[in-house]
């Protein structure tokens, strides 16, 4: 198969579909920009199954998660180490919503009390945890840690490094690109009919989907794509100002600034007029998304109202394959916690509930899964009403794929002090699970063969054997 | 008849030479310059006389010139300060002057605006503030009208390596924001120790990084010192998270790994020192007491006075970090000013200030040796100074690298325009009317459109960290452009889009026969349909150039694009602007309407967007 002519099938098929089925004239005649990947590097999937449809959500819990607050053991001695180590941020054991976990040996939880859907989800087995996770180069113990010897993740307790590290799975070094990016890259392919990119951002510019090819494509909650104004009117002031920015964006650069200043703007046109009829018309459903914030900062679920938008209409973009990225901020609770993260979860769980019902009633909530990142946990210890940096958490994944109603990983030992092999002083807690080897599941599932995992996670082989036929961790059914 | 000479004239000259660019010597017709100088003709018909360009004295390079000075070191220029300073061009000279404008601070225009706000008040006591949107009004107004702008400029840069946000309880007091801004005005062209200093206790910062209010060890209930103060300071505001030559690059270690600047014990007891802090007195509206106490919040407390330190619930114990060893028993202000000190002292503070001030007024990817020159200027401002913005500012400015025509020559020279420095411009640029003689901006909306605008950071790492790297082409070549963060196929579009209702329309009105424009540059919230409140752009002064679209063109980039704008853009613009043309309308509409499209075209074009 030969690029070009993919090439040039792609571009005729994507004329007829925008001049008849979608209601904005197309101004710019090439896309090649919108994707600048032409099968160079990714794999060569033989890929005849349309129906073979999955997505990732990627849900940014920026700011740091207090997730030792999200997920709380409620074993008599479990609780109370929790209750002594946290003094006055432990949230009060009656008020815990009690959930049912089958895999942990009859120790028992309990959510933050402001997730009440999400125990439903996590009962109903759509939704499972996975604990202490962290970034990690290879595993290690805490006289490990002290002695020094084993490399450390750059910028450990640093948002902008872990930040970094979460969304590029290289925790060794600052790289450039994402995980999620590179995934795109890589299974390019299966978009056979791609009429956008694979990645989609609802918030804008970030690490994650950036590829070494491919870029996100942003939407915004609520409104979607947007076009430029008075563009698509032939009143001749228009007219003229349309050809002019058409000859502007369609010039050949040498300056790479211009030449990304230019590329952004011709595709973001070409993308609204291909996708924005489609999120304007969604099938409907049964869940009425209610903006909480403002227009400018909308509530969570507008986010995720946005996305179902986008995978209602991937038959008429023509993917098989799409990642969406969200980032929810305001985790970093140095201060304030117990008040300032009720309310983020609160949003965290009606957001998440709204979604599912969605994916369930388009039928796909098998294909969809959604896993939360955040740069760290935070100290179990309180810094007077807040908490502060820390390394291993607890993380989230939601989708009909997921073996729910289970909590992966080792929940650790919530005590301080030399008792507890975990804890490295002021309350931080040594990851026991990988970071890699959570992407790596994720990956996995998605389509990334196991013999290609190195290729985004340089260090997955310190945690796991791609070829051993088993799971990285065991969260998703492949 | 005389004009319609000139014009042949300056047509014919334009036809056979193009693009200028500058060269700081006289350069005329036949004059001799160097290879890569182009030489176009001056286009200004009110002082061009041919003779003019003849002998050399009308050339607009020395506009070009001060022009893209001023993209530089101001938040935009009116074309008769560009002049003015064509005139001598003798940047040095400027910024000693510039240094000696008394500063306009922010905050006394908060007060006058929050007066204004309750004066006009049906029901005052309903009034909610003064908040964020009227610390913004404040600060539309101060940058729409102070003369200090140099210092604006730089106080605006410094926001963003100083960053508090009203994403966070800020937004809800407009003296938080003001007062602290008020910092960055006074020390912009001071010295970088007192702004840190400054910074360090102020209400805002405390409660932002949360070390107002943030008490001494308490073992028994496992409560240690918050830690965000101590990281930040170092990771944010001085020395970063590797040790760096003078020239801003890592140093290595044998093999050849980077050297973290501070591990966690360091933190931990750096966090010991920024204990103790809290309200230096109280807000106006607290009757109920006479003195702050520990632990008072935002509310209470006042948002413009320094923060104080409450011994009893400072960590008097002994603290190291980084090998800085503040002994036992000091007072807590005393340890403050000591480790504030020795972050200030530190080699790294020079490469560190140096990369980012370099990078929000010039350039994206700055060589070694001028982050080198820049660095040593922080180190020592010639009389043995350390941290004298003054020099720090007049070497980024007067730098080759900043001026040179060769610099400006190098493919990964320039930048791509924050945006806020866009809208900055065009507001400048042009004269304005103002329907109630004021510049109250509410900000919102153009915050929501490109995702910047002054204190609205979504974190305290800015809009964009000075590493980033958007895909393609410039992280293929191992570059970085922090700006390109906010410039995605919404922003991007947004931005048109604002720009295309900053520029507005025209019309007739049928009954008066007026001509006239519509378009804003500002909303207020203020504004009502009967009694509007409002400022759009006044144009007029092109309108002499409007017959002819070479003239435009010639004008606007002057303003715009400091004699870059590339002759296939020149090219397209012209034709776009000839086709806004008709010959039936005794008005001559379409030269408002062709001025209008001329600077959407400018302010949109990858020419201007991108400062080289």
């Amino acid at each position: 198969m030969s690029g070009k002519h993919k090439h040039i099938n792609r571009r005729a098929f994507l004329h007829q579909a925008s001049c008849a089925a979608l209601g904005y004239t197309t101004f710019f005649s090439t896309l090649a920009n919108l994707d600048i990947l032409q099968a160079a590097t990714g794999f060569n999937v033989n890929h005849s199954d349309t129906n073979d449809y999955k997505a990732l959500v990627c849900l940014l819990n920026s700011g740091g998660m207090d997730s030792f607050n999200m997920l709380i053991p409620t074993d008599q001695g479990l609780y109370k180490q929790y209750q002594e180590t946290r003094t006055n941020l432990a949230i009060p054991k009656e008020s815990l919503i009690s959930i049912n976990p089958n895999n942990t040996g009859g120790q028992t939880f309990g959510l933050h009390p402001a997730l009440k859907n999400v125990s439903s989800l996590f009962d109903e087995g759509h939704l499972a945890f996975i604990s202490n996770v962290g970034t990690l180069i290879q595993p290690m113990t805490r006289q490990q840690f002290y002695q020094g010897g084993i490399p450390l993740p750059l910028g450990l307790y640093s948002h902008a490094d872990q930040m970094l590290h979460w969304q590029t799975g290289i925790p060794q070094g600052r790289v450039a690109q994402g995980w999620g990016g590179k995934i795109a890259d890589l299974l390019n392919d299966y978009n056979q009919q791609k009429q956008i990119p694979m990645c989609l951002s609802v918030s804008g510019s970030n690490l994650f989907q950036a590829g070494h090819k491919t870029s996100a494509f942003a939407l915004r909650p609520i409104t979607g794509a947007i076009g430029i104004d008075g563009f698509y009117e032939e009143w001749s002031v228009n007219r003229m100002r349309r050809e002019a920015i058409i000859g502007m964006m369609n010039q050949t650069y040498q300056d790479i600034y211009k030449k990304t200043y230019t590329s952004t703007i011709k595709n973001a046109v070409t993308g609204f007029e291909l996708i924005q009829p489609i999120l304007e018309n969604p099938p409907v459903w049964n869940v009425t998304f209610e903006n909480t914030g403002s227009d400018w900062s909308p509530s969570l679920n507008m986010y995720f109202e946005m996305v179902s938008r986008a995978i209602a209409g991937r038959e008429k973009l023509g993917m098989n394959r799409q990642i969406f990225f969200i980032e929810f901020g305001g985790w970093d609770h140095h201060d304030e916690l117990l008040n300032s993260q009720h309310q983020k979860l609160e949003e965290l769980d009606l957001a998440l509930s709204q979604f599912y019902t969605v994916l369930q009633q388009l039928g796909i909530a098998d294909s969809v899964t959604t896993f939360s990142l955040s740069e760290f946990g935070r100290t179990l210890t309180s810094n007077g009403n807040g908490t502060d940096h820390a390394w291993g958490g607890n993380t989230f994944v939601m989708g009909g794929a997921v073996n729910g109603k289970q909590i992966f990983g080792t929940y650790p030992e919530l005590s301080l002090g030399q008792g507890n092999p975990l804890e490295l002083g002021g309350g931080v807690i040594l990851p026991t699970t990988s970071a890699d080897a959570y992407f790596a599941e994720i990956a996995l599932w998605f389509g990334i063969p196991p013999s290609e995992l190195s290729l985004l996670f340089p260090n997955i082989n310190n945690f796991y054997s791609p070829g051993s036929g088993t799971s990285p961790i065991g969260f998703l059914e492949m | 008849m005389i004009i319609l000479i000139r014009k042949l004239f300056l047509l014919a000259l334009t036809g056979l030479l193009t693009i200028v660019t500058a060269w700081p010597q006289k350069v005329y017709l036949g004059g001799g310059f160097p290879l890569e100088v182009k030489v176009s003709a001056s286009s200004s018909i009110q002082e061009c006389p041919p003779e003019k360009t003849i002998d050399g004295s009308g050339m607009d390079y020395k506009i070009f010139e001060s022009s893209r000075f001023m993209a530089q070191s101001t938040l935009g220029a009116h074309i008769h300060a560009i002049e003015e300073l064509s005139d001598v061009l003798d940047y040095k000279a400027w910024i000693d002057h510039q240094c000696n404008i008394p500063p306009t601070y922010i905050t006394p225009e908060v007060e006058r605006v929050w007066e204004q706000i309750l004066e006009e008040s049906a029901n005052p006591e309903d009034e909610f503030g003064p908040y964020s949107v009227h610390f913004n009004y404040a600060w539309w107004t101060v940058n729409m009208t102070s003369d200090d702008v140099l210092r604006q400029r730089i106080a605006y840069a410094l926001s963003q390596i100083f960053v508090i946000s009203i994403n966070s309880d800020l937004r809800d007091h407009a003296e938080a924001l003001s007062s602290f801004y008020d910092i960055l005005i006074k020390n912009a062209l001071g010295n970088y120790r007192d702004m840190l200093m400054e910074v360090t206790l102020h209400p805002s910062m405390g409660y932002y990084l949360s070390h107002l209010n943030n008490p001494k060890e308490d073992s028994a209930n496992n409560i240690h010192p918050d830690e965000n103060y101590a990281r930040e300071i170092m990771q944010l505001f001085t020395i970063g998270l590797y040790t760096l030559n003078r020239d801003g690059s890592s140093v290595k270690d044998n093999q050849g790994n980077v050297i973290p600047t501070y591990n966690n014990h360091d933190i931990k007891q750096l966090a010991k020192v920024f204990t103790g802090l809290g309200g230096g007195g109280l807000d106006p509206v607290v009757t109920w007491k006479t003195n702050p106490d520990f632990g008072d919040g935002l509310w209470t407390i006042s948002k413009e006075t320094p923060l104080k330190m409450y011994e009893s619930f400072h960590d008097k114990g002994p603290k190291t970090f980084l090998g800085c060893q503040i002994p036992a028993n000091q007072t807590g202000m005393k340890d403050i000013q000591d480790a504030v000190d020795f972050l200030f002292k530190h080699p790294n503070t020079g490469p560190f200030v140096a990369y980012r001030l370099i990078q929000r007024l010039v350039k994206s990817n700055p060589s070694p040796a001028y982050i080198d020159r820049v660095a040593a200027a922080f180190n020592n401002n010639g009389q043995g100074v350390r941290g004298d913005m003054k020099a720090v500012v007049s070497a980024i400015l007067l730098d080759p690298e900043a001026r040179g025509l060769q610099e400006r020559l190098q493919p990964h020279h320039g930048m791509l325009r924050e945006p806020m420095l866009r809208y900055t411009q065009i507001v400048r640029t042009f004269p304005v009317f103002a329907t109630r003689d004021r510049y109250w901006n509410n900000g919102y909306s153009y915050l929501n459109s490109t995702r910047q605008h002054v204190f609205a950071s979504p974190t305290v790492f800015n809009f964009y960290t000075p590493d980033y790297q958007p895909v393609g082409d410039i992280s293929d070549a191992g570059l970085v452009a922090p700006e390109f963060k906010l410039h995605n196929s919404t922003t991007s579009l947004s931005y048109i889009n604002d720009v295309n209702g900053w520029v507005g329309g025209v019309y007739k009105d049928d009954v008066t026969n007026e001509i006239k424009e519509w378009g804003a540059l500002f909303h207020s919230w203020e504004s009502t349909s009967e009694n509007p409140d409002f400022v759009r752009m006044v144009t007029s002064e092109l309108e002499p150039y409007a017959w002819d679209s070479e003239l435009l063109i010639n004008e606007l980039d002057k303003r715009f694009t400091c004699g870059s704008l590339t002759d296939e853009t020149r090219n397209i613009m012209r034709k776009a602007l000839n086709g806004t043309y008709w010959n039936w309308d005794p008005q001559n509409l379409w030269k408002y309407h062709r001025i209008k499209t001329a600077i959407y075209l400018f302010m949109i074009s990858p020419d201007y967007n991108i400062l080289r």
